[in-house]
């Protein structure tokens, strides 16, 4: 479908910024203008590259959630502490799994990775409880790792809706 | 009998601005003048966690006529999105007119429902002359690094009479947090934020717990003893007249706690000056000046940490902001906060655990 959502966007932010801003005079108004800019470059990133973000990022937390309970359910110590934690780590996983007969709209996406996330922040708790013992252990060590270089890879994902839009003043 | 008149305001936007004529009436009261002419209103437009608005008028007396100049300060619709609530910037600025810290005189907390009809409550404060604009500061020319140097010292000097005050004689154990010693200081920082980010529950961030554990686990020192600490500062949140500080504003993140914290939230004020090759000034030179003002020793090592920490804060405006969108706020700003001060405070709490080797964001005007 012509024109796509970018050159919708820009457009508008064109317009805005070549009949709208000149005329307006309040500087709170003015200073919304910039802010309404700003939005609207990331709402467009949102609308063209969101969805394929959070596919990504969604396959991704879901096999780092593997690896880590794979590792720990491995040490028969820490799946003794953790038990409980992680049958429902496990679960909430399964729970997530979208269906694939229906359609994965971004509501949909979203809504996978606010559970997988809210699993994975559990489950960091739970092995934040147990830190003291197990902190000189190989196979906790690796499962905290595992996690932070899935935090870096999110971040840098996320920042693809946010560095290319909000730029000059925001305000 | 008050009457009232209006003129040079901005047009009444709809559901919640203040209008000229309810200002005038409410001052005509304040003020028990005759007349009260509102010549000026304006929002400031920079302003993010709370409404600023400026207002001039003219008023009569009997025989007597006068002009004043106000600062009227309130919440957003939806509150505002520090965590201090706006009755506490006011005590915070009345506490702080009765010692020696450059503040513009507090006036009016209006908080009854007769004298607001239908809009928020809001307190006001006397305009300080002055401008928190310094012409130059950020031209590169070196012949502005003695103007650079000047600030930036003025600006210390500042902070130390801020870090001074007998905080106990002005009663700020009644209005803020007391850490039960200067250890403790940044570990009561973590727990206010954090219970504010739990509050909101917004969205899971599994990237702040990870952090808080590495910031409770690598406290600084805390320094010598508590002192009050001002928040955000420097460069566009103090009033300067002549190149002296008139009037420190913005006091919505003030706390009880450690000196270093006020370092690692200076806008612009600690940039550094080189000329052939020395450091004239900068954090360490600023460190240095303030332990010879105070006998203070703050290590650099200290700043670094609470402006990893300030990440934190970070995250919990945009979560507020984020809370006031779901409950139906409509204000674009709030939409900023949520989307790309989220991911500036992530990227600041990814550096401090050693996630990401990226520069942490610049304390400023975003």
């Amino acid at each position: 479908m012509k024109p796509d959502t970018s050159r919708i966007i820009d457009s508008i932010i064109w317009s805005l910024d070549n009949y709208v801003v000149p005329e307006t005079r309040s500087p709170f108004s003015a200073s919304i203008m910039v802010t309404v800019q700003n939005l609207l470059r990331h709402v467009g990133l949102r609308a063209c590259v969101e969805p394929e973000l959070r596919w990504e990022d969604n396959a991704d937390l879901e096999s780092v959630l593997e690896r880590v309970l794979q590792r720990l359910e491995n040490h028969p110590q820490l799946a003794a502490t953790l038990r409980g934690g992680l049958a429902e780590t496990r679960k909430a996983v399964q729970d997530s799994r979208p269906d694939p007969a229906v359609f994965p709209s971004i509501d949909r996406l979203t809504a996978r990775a606010l559970a997988l996330r809210a699993t994975l922040d559990s489950l960091l708790k739970a092995l934040i409880t147990v830190r003291d013992s197990y902190r000189d252990e190989q196979t906790y060590l690796e499962c905290r790792q595992e996690i932070r270089n899935y935090l870096a890879r999110q971040l840098v994902r996320e920042d693809q809706l946010i560095t290319p839009a909000f730029t000059g003043n925001r305000r | 009998m008050t009457s009232v008149a209006a003129a040079i305001v901005t047009a009444k936007a709809p559901g919640d601005d203040l209008d000229a004529g309810f200002v005038a009436g409410w001052l005509g009261k304040r003020l028990a003048c005759d007349t009260v002419r509102v010549t000026e209103l304006v929002k400031f437009p920079r302003g993010v966690s709370r409404e600023t608005w400026f207002l001039s008028c003219e008023w009569t007396r009997g025989k007597y006529t006068g002009t004043d100049r106000f600062i009227l300060r309130r919440d957003l619709p939806g509150g505002s999105i520090c965590l201090g609530e706006l009755r506490a910037e006011y005590e915070i600025y009345r506490r702080l007119g009765q010692s020696h810290v450059p503040v513009a005189e507090t006036l009016w907390y209006e908080d009854d429902p007769r004298e607001l009809g239908d809009h928020r409550e809001f307190f006001v404060r006397r305009h300080v002359e002055g401008d928190w604009n310094i012409p130059n500061l950020f031209d590169p020319d070196p012949r502005y690094n003695p103007l650079r140097i000047d600030i930036g010292r003025e600006h210390v000097r500042k902070l130390a009479l801020v870090h001074g005050c007998d905080w106990r004689a002005l009663r700020f154990d009644e209005i803020l947090e007391v850490p039960p010693s200067p250890a403790d200081s940044a570990r009561c920082r973590i727990e206010a934020v954090t219970r504010e980010i739990d509050r909101l529950a917004v969205e899971p961030l599994p990237l702040v717990t990870e952090a808080v554990e590495w910031f409770l686990a690598h406290q600084p020192s805390g320094g010598e003893r508590i002192c009050l600490i001002k928040g955000t500062n420097g460069f566009g949140e103090e009033v300067f007249r002549n190149g002296e500080i008139v009037a420190l504003s913005d006091w919505e993140l003030c706390c009880l706690g450690d000196p270093a914290m006020d370092f690692a939230l200076v806008q612009s004020f600690l940039d550094d000056v080189i000329e052939d090759g020395k450091q004239l000034w900068g954090l360490q030179p600023a460190l240095d000046y303030y332990q010879t003002l105070t006998g203070q020793v703050i290590a650099p090592q200290a700043v670094d940490y609470y402006r990893h920490l300030y990440g934190l804060y970070r995250v919990q405006y945009s979560q507020t902001a984020a809370h006031q969108l779901e409950n139906g706020d409509k204000l674009c700003r709030l939409a900023w906060l949520s989307a790309e001060v989220l991911q500036l405070g992530q990227r600041a709490l990814a550096s401090a655990i050693g996630c990401t080797n990226t520069e942490i964001p610049r304390m400023g005007q975003r």
